[in-house]
């Protein structure tokens, strides 16, 4: 009874190490990035709540400061799963695509292409992310002929 | 009381004295009680030999119950250290004597010594320390050349998560006629910097 006791708890000690490391491999190979459409706009001192801290403070600090008001318009993520996973991503002025590349120097390898709300390409880029950092495009003025507000998109990827 | 005293031949009585009828009745007395007791001796002395012989082979057993041969293994083992005492074994003899009577904890150490071998060696330490040479065999004709080793850092090669590190790189960048493009870098409070690249398109419009 005893001898059996003990291979039943061999048994589960091999069982749990398996599906630790078979969760953990899983795990590794998920990869989702969150994409922030931001509106920087002049006037009354805001910052919206879903904006994270860290791209709070950010958003405080030159270039941005020229803007006081910053709300979050869209919020998204959407995973990669592996190298070559693309998602299409519609913002409220434009749209996004991204395609994921093997990983090198310890950081998610994109391509970032946006297009404006005319469809027309405005920017492709190949960054390299690192993991729980973001990655900022800005500029573009939401209105013609005004500087006063602008679009912001915070990239992060985990 | 005399009477059987002179029976006896302990004591001796006059021939007045003695009553002739009653030294026959004691005579015949003593003959019946002589056969009876020798009958009843005759009857157990069987039982008592085989009592007898059980309790010598359980002394000889040392308590053990006692087989069929064990007479002939007895005889065996005693002609065995006879002749082992007329004759002087080597060496080798006696190691094989010694090896049989300790084979138990012979084996028990010799296992536990190539357990505790085994365990040294999968643990032991590989890197070689950096600085110490190292000996490189290089293909083709023979040539030992010793060369310094460096550290060496294993960095893997991650397809899923990643750890933190940097801001992000900008491997290229490609923006439409009538936008300009530019990489800024924002530092942050806690050292870390943020990449924005930085639109701006002559039609003022998105």
């Amino acid at each position: 009874m005893i001898r059996f006791a003990t291979r039943l708890g061999l048994v589960a000690i091999v069982c749990v190490a398996l599906l630790g490391a078979t969760s953990t491999v899983a795990r590794a190979k998920q990869a989702s990035c969150a994409v922030l459409e931001i509106h920087a706009s002049k006037g009354k001192r805001h910052m919206a709540k879903n904006i994270p801290v860290r791209l709070a403070r950010k958003l405080r600090r030159a270039p941005f400061t020229a803007w006081q008001s910053f709300t979050v318009v869209r919020a998204v993520s959407r995973p990669f799963a592996k190298p070559g996973a693309a998602q299409s991503i519609a913002l409220e002025r434009g749209s996004l695509a991204l395609r994921r590349f093997p990983n090198a120097n310890n950081q998610y390898k994109l391509q970032f292409v946006l297009k404006n709300r005319k469809g027309k390409r405005v920017l492709k880029t190949r960054v390299g992310v690192s993991p729980k950092r973001f990655f900022l495009v800005a500029g573009l003025p939401l209105r013609r002929g005004s500087r006063d507000a602008i679009q912001v998109i915070a990239l992060s990827c985990q | 009381m005399d009477l059987m005293l002179h029976f006896d031949g302990e004591d001796r009585l006059d021939d007045a004295a003695v009553d002739a009828d009653k030294l026959a009745g004691l005579a015949e007395v003593r003959e019946g009680v002589r056969t009876y007791v020798e009958l009843k001796s005759d009857e157990l002395e069987p039982k008592f030999a085989s009592m007898w012989q059980r309790i010598e082979r359980r002394i000889e057993s040392n308590g053990h119950a006692p087989t069929a041969d064990d007479a002939t293994s007895t005889s065996a083992q005693v002609a065995r250290a006879v002749s082992a005492e007329a004759q002087p074994a080597g060496w080798f003899d006696r190691f094989k004597t010694w090896f049989g009577d300790h084979r138990g904890y012979v084996l028990t150490s010799a296992v536990t010594a190539a357990a505790v071998a085994l365990i040294m060696l999968a643990v032991r330490p590989t890197e070689v320390k950096p600085g110490e040479p190292k000996i490189v065999r290089v293909p083709g004709p023979t040539k030992i050349v010793k060369v310094p080793v460096q550290k060496i850092v294993r960095v893997p090669m991650h397809q899923g998560t990643l750890p933190a590190a940097g801001p992000a790189e900008v491997d290229s960048l490609d923006v439409s006629e009538g936008t300009s493009g530019a990489v800024l870098r924002i530092p942050g409070d806690e050292g870390e910097t943020t990449t924005v690249i930085w639109l701006s398109p002559e039609e003022d419009e998105l």
